[in-house]
């Protein structure tokens, strides 16, 4: 969870903030993770401390009033493998990628993802919207749509 | 997207998790040595998981309510610029979506106040939702075109945020009841308009969505009042 949480936040202090943050929202929503198939809950903390760590770097951005990198990447490893569309969902901004997992890998609802991210339903199905608009830009782009 | 489409996005998500989860390190190359003052953090967080939850939302309270004033308080003293969007919802652009987030201390959940309106005539309640923190009415006509209903408000426990998408729309700032409206009314006369604003006196989010005329969702966003208790 540090590593992830480091690869984006560059900062210790802030990455264990980000770890804690995470630990915060599984507790809140421990009867959705305890519902998880075992081998899908490294996904789901994976995806969580992505989430907070996003959060935090965004805010600690809006509070520099430095430039703002809205759609922060997330973790970015160099990766090889997987179909032309999985290659599409890698390059898709964390959040994006975020919200695909929890909905496609780990079979969350809208509305459940929605709890999970800290965000409302309607801002959840809004985010849903713009994941999709942009993965059809990058499907496009390679020629896959 | 076709159910065909779902499956293989299904498929390549997995895939792409997978890729993913496989690039972190394992376990035991994750040697960092975590600070004394996280320790503590989890240490508190162990014990508090096993207090009752209103003590544990008063704890919460209290500490956000200190590292706002602390945080305020250093904010005010340093950066005019960000004294106006302290203690209300700001709207920023984010590629093609107005994004409304609220800055400053949410407010707690007892204060909420609820709202109604003033549906056309032939529109029925179709879905609601509601959480916490945001109240969200579905209503659909008998054309078949609905309208949006939502306001959310920012607490001690929660925060809120909204988009508006319409990438082909012209936004014109106006006024709801007297409160700063924005109002996008879309260069597609077939698509929806929306107005969104902030009640000052309860600071609620407001946002109504509906297949109708600038004149007509003006009245609407009027029409909007609170709840007799």
């Amino acid at each position: 969870m540090f590593h992830v949480a480091n690869q984006i936040l560059h900062n210790e202090q802030d990455a264990e903030d980000a770890v804690h943050d995470a630990f915060l929202a599984i507790a809140e929503n421990m009867q959705k993770f305890s519902r998880l198939e075992r081998h899908k809950t490294r996904a789901f903390v994976v995806t969580i401390v992505e989430n907070k760590a996003i959060d935090l770097y965004r805010r600690k951005a809006r509070r520099m009033e430095g430039p703002l990198v809205e759609e922060i990447c997330g973790i970015q490893p160099e990766l090889e493998g997987g179909s032309p569309l999985a290659q599409c969902v890698l390059r898709l901004p964390g959040r994006y990628r975020e919200f695909l997992r929890l909905k496609y890998q780990l079979g969350y609802s809208t509305r459940e993802i929605a709890a999970l991210m800290g965000i409302s339903w309607p801002a959840a199905r809004k985010l849903e919207q713009r994941t999709k608009d942009k993965l059809r830009q990058l499907c496009q782009e390679e020629g896959i749509l | 997207m076709s159910d065909q489409f779902e499956a293989r996005l299904r498929q390549a998500v997995c895939e792409a998790g997978d890729l993913l989860d496989a690039s972190l390190p394992p376990a035991d190359q994750c040697d960092h040595l975590f600070s004394p003052a996280f320790e503590q953090k989890m240490e508190k967080f162990l014990r508090r998981r096993k207090r009752l939850s209103v003590y544990r939302g008063l704890q919460r309270a209290a500490c956000l309510f200190l590292a706002c004033l602390l945080s305020g308080a250093v904010l005010l003293s340093t950066n005019a610029q960000a004294r106006e969007a302290l203690f209300g919802w700001v709207r920023e652009q984010v590629e093609s979506a107005q994004r409304y987030f609220f800055q400053g201390e949410g407010i707690p959940t007892s204060s909420i106040v609820h709202y109604q309106i003033d549906v056309p005539e032939g529109y029925w309640l179709s879905d609601q939702m509601q959480g916490e923190s945001y109240f969200y009415f579905f209503y659909v006509g008998e054309d078949g075109l609905y309208l949006d209903f939502l306001y959310q408000y920012n607490t001690v426990n929660s925060t809120a945020e909204t988009y508006v998408t319409d990438t082909d729309a012209t936004m014109i700032e106006t006024e709801v009841q007297g409160n700063p409206a924005d109002l996008y009314i879309s260069n597609d006369p077939n698509a929806s308009n929306t107005v969104i604003w902030m009640d000052k006196k309860t600071g609620a989010l407001i946002e109504v969505t509906a297949f109708v005329p600038q004149e007509e969702l003006m009245a609407l966003a009027e029409s909007v009042s609170p709840v007799e208790k």
